[in-house]
């Protein structure tokens, strides 16, 4: 295409006086809207379907995999709160059997009493502060 | 220039392109994204196609981009914030899927321009293939790509600049500018051969 010089532009582009008329009749005729190809939609339906089973199915994958990581999550879990408690429980009796042999006889001798009364009452006594501590945290977490 | 109807004439204006969109608007803001994208599909599905015809000027590909686009928009609009208004981000996102088809390996290579001009030499000097419109289009497709893209969907579009401008991502005046110059072009090399007279183009 020859290179002239531009001319400047009009404040509206339309607004073409040295235009013939007819020019936007025979660019538009000649620049016809291309019409949307049959079964577009229908395509484009079916595109849209693809995609939402397979989001579906991408959701029901990441759903599983993340139940199945918080069920793993849940089981370690479990596992080192059972070891736990049998740790407590184990060195609990332990310190309890070795506070006894060295205090019972000891406190005995010096309350006058025998051995085995005092033990007793001392269980009673730990079993009813165990007993209401237990009561004061349950009424505590239900309030 | 010709008097055509008003309703082709008439641009629209931004508010108006806004305003269209209000309903889809509506049911986006209820969740009902399903309905909204069948409702945006059936309004913006020709506009979506002829954009990516006038960015790819392949008509099989540009079926492939439209459809590509709309699946995209169809992903994207639970997430739609409502910053831009909901035909510029359509647009945008068609814009995009068709650079990404024309930077493939292997997009549609349009012909060089000298090239087009020549083969519209050629189409302008066969008497059976005097057509005024099979030169413009001829004329048309040798134009530098910006302008091409302007004057192309102006017509598209039933000469609302506006929307052209939205299309495009570009400025009004821009387009104005770029749209000026192309008719001014074609009108030139009508003349230049021998098609500058409007009796000629109907007959």
């Amino acid at each position: 295409m020859t290179q002239a010089p531009e001319p400047p532009v009009p404040a509206d582009a339309n607004d073409s006086h040295h235009e013939p008329p007819g020019f936007d009749r025979l660019l538009g005729a000649a620049l016809a809207p291309p019409p949307l190809p049959p079964g577009f939609h229908a395509a484009l339906e079916r595109r849209i379907a693809q995609e939402r089973a397979q989001d579906l199915a991408a959701r029901q994958r990441a759903l599983a995999a993340e139940h199945a990581q918080e069920m793993a999550r849940l089981r370690s879990g479990t596992l080192s709160l059972q070891r736990d408690t049998l740790l407590t429980i184990v060195a609990g009796s332990f310190t309890v059997g070795a506070a006894a042999s060295v205090g019972l006889p000891l406190l005995a001798r010096r309350l006058g009493t025998d051995a085995s009364t005092l033990a007793t009452v001392i269980a009673a006594a730990g079993a009813l502060c165990l007993a209401s501590l237990a009561v004061w945290g349950r009424t505590r977490f239900l309030r | 220039m010709d008097a055509t109807p008003p309703a082709r004439n008439a641009p629209v204006s931004t508010e108006t392109a806004a305003g269209r969109d209000d309903d889809l608007l509506a049911l986006l803001a209820q969740g009902a994204v399903d309905e909204a994208f069948s409702v945006l599909a059936r309004r913006y599905e020709s506009k979506v196609h002829r954009l990516c015809v006038a960015l790819l000027r392949d008509h099989a590909a540009a079926q492939d981009a439209a459809q590509e686009s709309l699946v995209r928009v169809w992903r994207a609009l639970p997430r739609y914030d409502g910053r831009a208004a909901l035909s510029t981000w359509i647009y945008a996102i068609t814009r995009n899927r068709c650079l990404t088809a024309l930077s493939e390996p292997g997009a549609t290579v349009s012909m060089s321009e000298e090239a087009v001009w020549a083969e519209a030499e050629a189409v302008a000097q066969e008497p059976a293939a005097m057509d005024a419109e099979g030169v413009v289009r001829q004329l048309v497709a040798g134009l530098p790509e910006v302008p091409r893209r302007v004057l192309t969907l102006y017509y598209f579009e039933d000469m609302a600049l506006a929307e052209v401008a939205r299309m495009l991502g570009q400025p009004q005046g821009t387009v104005k500018t770029h749209l000026f110059r192309a008719r001014g072009a074609l009108l030139r090399e009508l003349q230049a051969r021998g098609l500058g007279d409007a009796r000629q183009w109907f007959a």
